[in-house]
């Protein structure tokens, strides 16, 4: 049986299209700031097994206020 | 006394005869309270324009035939009403997702051929003869699948999941919702006939938790729910675990 001629439509900007799936891609965006924050604790832990120092200096870098934005 | 109200509908109109792109037509709508979107389709199509094709049945939200967008949601146009859209202008396209086949009517097929390979019936697990008697089941058991034997195939759910807009190739909620269903019946052990489909990348690993799902649903089935307790099961199922928990397949 020959089909139908059917339209499909463009999914194009699809997520701004609902106030319900811009609030779904802002926790999926938050994920990103996640993964940034696990790296930086996982380079805290990298420094901590250099020694006192080295682990001083993470933290002091911590105090920067690049890093006081972020938080 | 005769209500005098008129709203302004702006419906979605293609004709695959004439139609390259869709394009949206305005009628205007006398309606009452009780005025259903479905009733003002079908005011249009009485008294306007005998051309408008849409689908519809029962008229109770129980048959799943009248599922439309209403100003950009899944609704079922039977279940909801003009008065919550006055002064409007009211706009009626398709269900999302779905191809087109004219106006309002969309093309079922994929979501038929994915509802049929989840196998959607009891797959026993002890052949019975009738003279055996019934299969029997204790409220806490029933309990465990009824609220996902309540769909209706409706096709709110994925007119509402951007994950299968994106990916047609995914099975979707409604489909996956009932897979659960039958594998939560404590008479089916079809899990293991159905698992293969559940533990795709187009089966629950597919669902990225959008859940407009659950919240479009007229029947408050939550299939984001039900595919995200397969996710667990599936992981179970992955490294062993289910058939050690299950060995004679249980439900």
């Amino acid at each position: 049986m020959a089909r139908a001629k059917t339209y499909v439509r463009p999914m194009q900007g699809w997520w701004r299209r609902n106030p319900y799936f811009v609030r779904y891609m802002i926790r999926e965006g938050s994920s990103v700031f996640l993964a940034i924050y696990t790296v930086i604790l996982l380079v805290g832990l990298y420094r901590l097994t250099q020694g006192e120092a080295a682990w001083e200096a993470w933290r002091a870098a911590l105090t920067s206020p690049v890093s006081l934005v972020f938080h | 006394m005769a209500d005098k109200r008129t709203i302004e509908i702006e419906v979605l109109r293609y004709n695959p005869e004439k139609d390259a792109a869709p394009h949206f037509q305005t009628f205007k709508v006398p309606f009452s309270d009780d005025t259903s979107v479905l009733q003002g389709l079908q005011y249009i199509k009485d008294h306007l324009d005998g051309s408008l094709t849409f689908r519809w049945s029962c008229r109770m939200a129980i048959c799943g035939s009248c599922g439309k967008m209403v100003n950009g949601r899944p609704e079922l146009s039977c279940h909801t009403f003009l008065r919550d859209y006055y002064p409007g202008p009211l706009r009626i396209e398709p269900l999302n997702h779905f191809p087109v086949v004219r106006d309002l009517v969309i093309d079922q097929t994929d979501f038929l051929k994915k509802l049929e390979s989840i196998k959607p019936y009891i797959i026993p697990r002890e052949a019975k003869d009738v003279k055996d008697g019934e299969y029997l089941q204790t409220p806490g058991q029933m309990h465990k699948y009824y609220q996902y034997s309540q769909c209706i195939n409706c096709l709110l759910c994925y007119a509402a999941c951007p994950q299968y807009g994106l990916k047609p190739d995914f099975t979707g909620p409604a489909a996956l919702a009932l897979l659960h269903r039958y594998n939560n019946d404590s008479r089916d052990r079809g899990w293991e006939e159905r698992a293969e489909l559940l533990n795709a990348e187009e089966g629950v690993w597919g669902c990225t938790l959008v859940g407009y799902c659950s919240e479009v649903c007229p029947k408050h089935v939550d299939p984001a729910r039900a595919i995200n307790q397969n996710k667990v099961n599936s992981t179970m199922d992955y490294f062993g675990v289910l058939k050690l928990l299950m060995p004679k397949g249980g439900a």
